[in-house]
């Protein structure tokens, strides 16, 4: 999979998602009455905002930030449970990634994938809270999950991202517009000589902000329409979403003009890439995210910062 | 075989891979037209370009320029010395950027089948240590069918080509046309039939090279076939997925 593949599957697939089997759900995204998985992580990335339709819910994920772990790091998190579980017993779970795990959100995820074993015991609190911590693993895509140790109903799910390591960005914290921004990325220091993408994009905080996500389903895959918006732009996937540079296209025409894209391959663990800006784009804050990509290991780093045009 | 036979022979290959090329000094701007002749329906490869030096700053360089891109089949290829690296960037919608890496002070960046249309470009970079300028060759191959009775045609936008001498090989024959040369040196100036041992000129040139133009130029053939259009990037049209998807190709290769 190609870097950019990769941060548009991201967008589009970083969406925490709420599982629930026997459990109502709530029609808002009121957190104390919720059930919900919030991840905690120093290296997080911004969120768009995402919404789930179904014959059954209609709600809006509640956070703002999504962390990125490196492989071994303990994935840490809390499950806000609804005020009726308290005293209850859950395990949580980290299981591999499954696209129909995930959009098949009212099913229980494939046992056969956990690799938690039995699940990690966790007691909720009299909200129906609790902490939980995971021991990490390789590089990959999880879905962490909640289920109520009773009755293995699952609580709660959340897709979380496992890169190999962490990468480090290095720019100046404003840039003129029209000027070209130098941003330096450090990769973990690795055996062997192989090649690297490395790619960043740059868009305006405002114009980040108003990225949407929208999954709405029925009963079965054929019958999900995904929606991906930003701004005044919109577009709409039906079926199960294909990654294809056809997608990349349209989503790449959805980014206002006052964005960059840049990129390189190299073997370096240190690469400069520059980003071109315009004297007429926006004065304001920017939403700068990088990520490195390597075709043998597969996702090194995602890191996300920001920037100040003048 | 008696010789004049022979030299009749050799006449008449020469004339069926000839091309000519108006006009011979052209100002900035102005078209270049090929025409030439092959065989019916061959499909003749033409090569052309420029060099230019761009001066170095501060340890860096940097150009820019618009350029209309003709239809495939095409190959463009960028070679710049004396650097470090070469960023390398296309403004579709957004900018979009990929730097290469130089290897011995030069940098290359080679792409086929760049889909057609008006492109703004920057090239910048980090020059050598002591380099006072970046030499930077540009060639842009094509291929251009010829009709039934084997006659075709190019034409070359040279608005953002630099002042000097631009090179044009296909089928043997290689010309050489001076760009933007004053209408005093243009009365003197005569367009080079130079023949295929001068193909060279394309390849490692270093006379001549063009002083690096004023920002908004175009450099590169269109419009190569007769029936053939370009598109126009600038808009935003579903037609235009495929331009925008071979950019990406360009930029991000396959």
């Amino acid at each position: 999979m190609r870097l950019q593949i990769l941060l548009i599957t991201l967008l589009c697939l970083c969406s925490a998602v709420q599982a629930q089997e026997n459990v109502s759900v709530p029609s808002d995204s009121d957190l104390t009455e919720g059930s919900w998985i919030g991840l905690e992580g120093n290296n997080t990335i911004q969120m768009p905002s995402t919404s789930f339709v179904s014959p059954e819910a209609n709600w809006t994920y509640p956070f703002q930030f999504f962390p990125i772990y490196a492989e071994n790091q303990t994935i840490s998190g809390s499950f806000l449970g609804p005020a009726d579980l308290a005293g209850r017993e859950a395990r949580v779970f980290i299981s591999n990634f499954s696209i129909l795990d995930l959009l098949s959100t009212f099913k229980v995820p494939d046992r056969g994938t956990t690799v938690a074993g039995m699940g990690e015991p966790i007691s909720l609190n009299i909200t129906g809270d609790a902490h939980f911590a995971l021991d990490g693993g390789p590089g990959g895509l999880y879905i962490i999950s909640v289920e109520d140790s009773l009755n293995s109903t699952v609580l709660a799910t959340t897709p979380a991202l496992v890169a190999k390591g962490e990468i480090a960005m290095d720019f100046s914290p404003e840039v003129a517009a029209g000027d070209m921004l130098q941003l330096t990325i450090e990769t973990p220091s690795e055996r062997g000589n192989e090649s690297k993408t490395y790619g960043a994009i740059m868009i305006s905080s405002q114009d980040y902000a108003t990225a949407r996500l929208g999954l709405a389903v029925n009963d079965t895959e054929e019958s999900l329409v995904t929606t991906i918006a930003l701004g005044n732009s919109s577009m709409q996937i039906q079926g199960m979403p294909g990654i294809s540079m056809d997608l990349l296209m349209k989503i790449l025409y959805m980014l206002p003009q006052n964005s960059a894209i840049a990129m390189q391959e190299s073997a370096e663990q240190n690469v400069d890439l520059y980003l071109f800006t315009d004297p007429s784009w926006a004065k304001g804050k920017y939403i700068l995210t990088s990520a490195v990509y390597s075709p043998k290991k597969g996702l090194i780093g995602l890191r996300q910062g920001t920037i100040e045009v003048v | 075989m008696k010789p004049t036979i022979w030299f009749l022979v050799l006449a008449l290959i020469s004339l069926a891979s000839a091309f000519e090329v108006s006009p011979a000094n052209p100002s900035p701007g102005e078209e270049i037209f090929i025409e030439g002749t092959a065989d019916p329906n061959e499909e003749v490869n033409l090569r052309s370009g420029f060099q230019m030096d761009l001066p170095v700053a501060g340890g860096k360089y940097e150009y820019e320029t618009r350029v209309e891109i003709p239809q495939k089949p095409n190959r463009f290829t960028v070679t710049a010395q004396n650097v470090k690296d070469l960023n390398a960037g296309v403004k579709m919608v957004i900018w979009i950027t990929k730097r290469f890496e130089a290897s011995g002070g030069v940098a290359t960046i080679s792409q086929a089948n760049v889909p057609p249309g008006r492109y703004s470009l920057k090239m910048s970079g980090e020059a050598l240590p002591g380099a006072s300028v970046v030499p930077v060759k540009v060639i842009a191959e094509t291929a251009v069918k010829a009709d039934s009775s084997g006659r075709y045609s190019l034409a070359i936008d040279t608005s953002g080509i630099p002042a000097g001498d631009y090179s044009i090989e296909g089928d043997g024959d290689s010309k050489t046309v001076r760009i933007g040369v004053p209408a005093k040196e243009k009365k003197d100036a005569s367009m080079e039939s130079e023949g295929s041992q001068n193909s060279k000129d394309l390849q490692d040139s270093k006379d001549s090279p063009a002083k690096a133009p004023e920002k908004e130029s175009v450099a590169s053939p269109k419009g190569t076939a007769k029936d053939e259009t370009v598109s126009d990037s600038s808009e935003k049209s579903s037609e235009n997925k495929g331009f925008i998807g071979g950019v990406m190709e360009l930029i991000w290769g396959r």
